[in-house]
């Protein structure tokens, strides 16, 4: 994972300014410098072995940062696209999972802009509707419950969201999420527990349990 | 664990990817680059229109090996993955002894170059690696192996969309176009190689529609006669449960 000293004067991680550069670079444009040698202890791997192992990633990302169901097989293809013309330019390959994500990051923000204000509903999948062979009631209740946190997710502005994404759907440690998105840690921290509030608040929880805990012993909020 | 965390889980839930997403992307991305390979002659390095507007440039030998591991992905079982060269493609040219070998997807090693915006001269990999292996082969038989190679790759490549397309209709719920578009496979290759992951897909769709006893008995022997398949665990899941 990239360290504070990875950042771009702009206060984007390596990966992530990487990410950004490669979006640009319009044809006859110059290349990146070529990679850095990298990381002797983190062989940089192939095309496929990236596809393999974090397509779940990127698709997630890129549901996560607002994508429609119907969309998101086009745009994760555009990630993979961009993935595979720029993955010989990654100087470190040990931060690749903040390098995708700063392209999906990169990519979503582009479809997003491309639908302009009339944006997209909020749209679950289908095909993850609750099982009707369980108690349809919490069934219902709980879908409604996903529902209202994805609604939530919808009106948070990019950095927020992408702050969102990682820390309370994929569960990413804070201090590794600040990282990626090149943000103070103490204020990752206070930005996680804000929504944690505010999403108990919108459940009807008591924010006296888990909305405002401090994360546990890894970091996790 | 307590509601908000439950109702977090449930959301990353809904955002992992279905059975068949990696398998449809890989078709989309395959789709992509063969634009460039069988686009006139295209000389060197490669370029394909990205569904968002964006250009790409990639490696056009990544075409077969993106077709390959699409129909590793696709494909029930190994037998079909073990065999790239699908039985409703053309023939191959007498002189291609073998059909596509086993390919792996190429690593993206070596940055396209670029020059005002055109790719920089260079000789495009062999869609065959059998015909990268060969010594220098006159050029009418080279013209007509990599001919052969392209229809075929062409064929592979719109029997992947086909399926492709059903299977992200069926997940969207569009029945009647999944079955528009298994019926299209259905004509067009009556005897392909794939006919076992459109007959699954078929099965998805009745079962969508509301199975029946008959539907279910034949999702059942589907489902034996597959056993360990992606594609018999997905007719399990739609069928069966």
């Amino acid at each position: 994972m990239t360290g504070s000293s990875g950042h771009s004067p702009l206060g984007m991680s390596a990966a992530v300014w990487s990410a950004s550069v490669s979006r640009e670079d319009a044809p006859g444009d110059p290349q990146p410098a070529p990679a850095a040698p990298g990381d002797a202890a983190t062989p940089r791997p192939d095309f496929e072995t990236v596809y393999t192992e974090h397509f779940g990633f990127v698709w997630r990302a890129v549901r996560g940062l607002g994508v429609s169901v119907s969309s998101v097989d086009d745009v994760t293809q555009e990630v993979f696209l961009i993935v595979h013309r720029r993955l010989s330019s990654l100087d470190d390959p040990s931060a690749l999972k903040s390098w995708l994500f700063g392209i999906a990051r990169r990519v979503t923000k582009d479809y997003r802009r491309a639908l302009g204000r009339r944006g997209e509903a909020v749209e679950l999948d289908p095909e993850r509707a609750p099982s009707a062979a369980g108690d349809p009631e919490q069934a219902h209740a709980e879908r409604q419950s996903i529902r209202a946190v994805a609604a939530y997710s919808e009106r948070l502005d990019d950095e927020r969201r992408a702050l969102f994404f990682l820390a309370l759907v994929e569960g990413m440690p804070v201090l590794e999420v600040a990282d990626m998105l090149g943000s103070n840690t103490n204020t990752t921290y206070s930005r996680v527990r804000t929504m944690r509030r505010e999403l108990a608040v919108l459940l009807g929880l008591s924010t006296d349990k888990g909305a405002t805990e401090e994360g546990d012993s890894h970091g996790r909020p | 664990m307590d509601d908000l965390d439950r109702a977090l889980a449930g959301l990353r839930r809904d955002y992992e990817p279905d059975a068949h997403a990696p398998a449809r992307v890989r078709v989309l991305l395959a789709t992509s680059l063969s634009v460039v390979g069988t686009s006139a002659g295209a000389a060197a390095g490669s370029e394909s229109i990205a569904p968002l507007g964006g250009t790409a440039r990639l490696g056009s030998g990544m075409v077969k090996g993106m077709v390959k591991a699409t129909l590793a992905t696709l494909a029930l079982g190994g037998a079909v993955a073990a065999g790239v060269h699908l039985g409703s493609a053309p023939a191959p040219a007498p002189n291609s002894p073998r059909p596509t070998p086993t390919v792996a997807l190429d690593a993206p090693s070596t940055p396209v170059p670029q020059t005002n915006g055109l790719h920089a001269a260079g000789p495009e990999p062999s869609l065959e690696v059998e015909a990268a292996r060969a010594p220098p082969t006159p050029m009418p038989v080279q013209l007509t192996r990599d001919a052969a190679a392209a229809e075929r790759r062409g064929h592979t490549l719109e029997e992947l969309q086909l399926l492709s397309a059903a299977s992200r209709a069926l997940r969207a719920g569009d029945l009647a176009e999944a079955e528009r578009a298994l019926k299209d496979h259905q004509e067009r290759y009556p005897k392909s190689a794939l006919a076992q992951e459109r007959h699954g897909l078929a099965l998805e769709v009745r079962c969508a529609r509301g199975s029946t006893d008959a539907v279910r008995a034949e999702a059942q022997r589907f489902v034996d006669r597959a056993a360990g398949s992606p594609m018999a665990a997905s007719v399990r899941k739609q069928c069966l449960e």
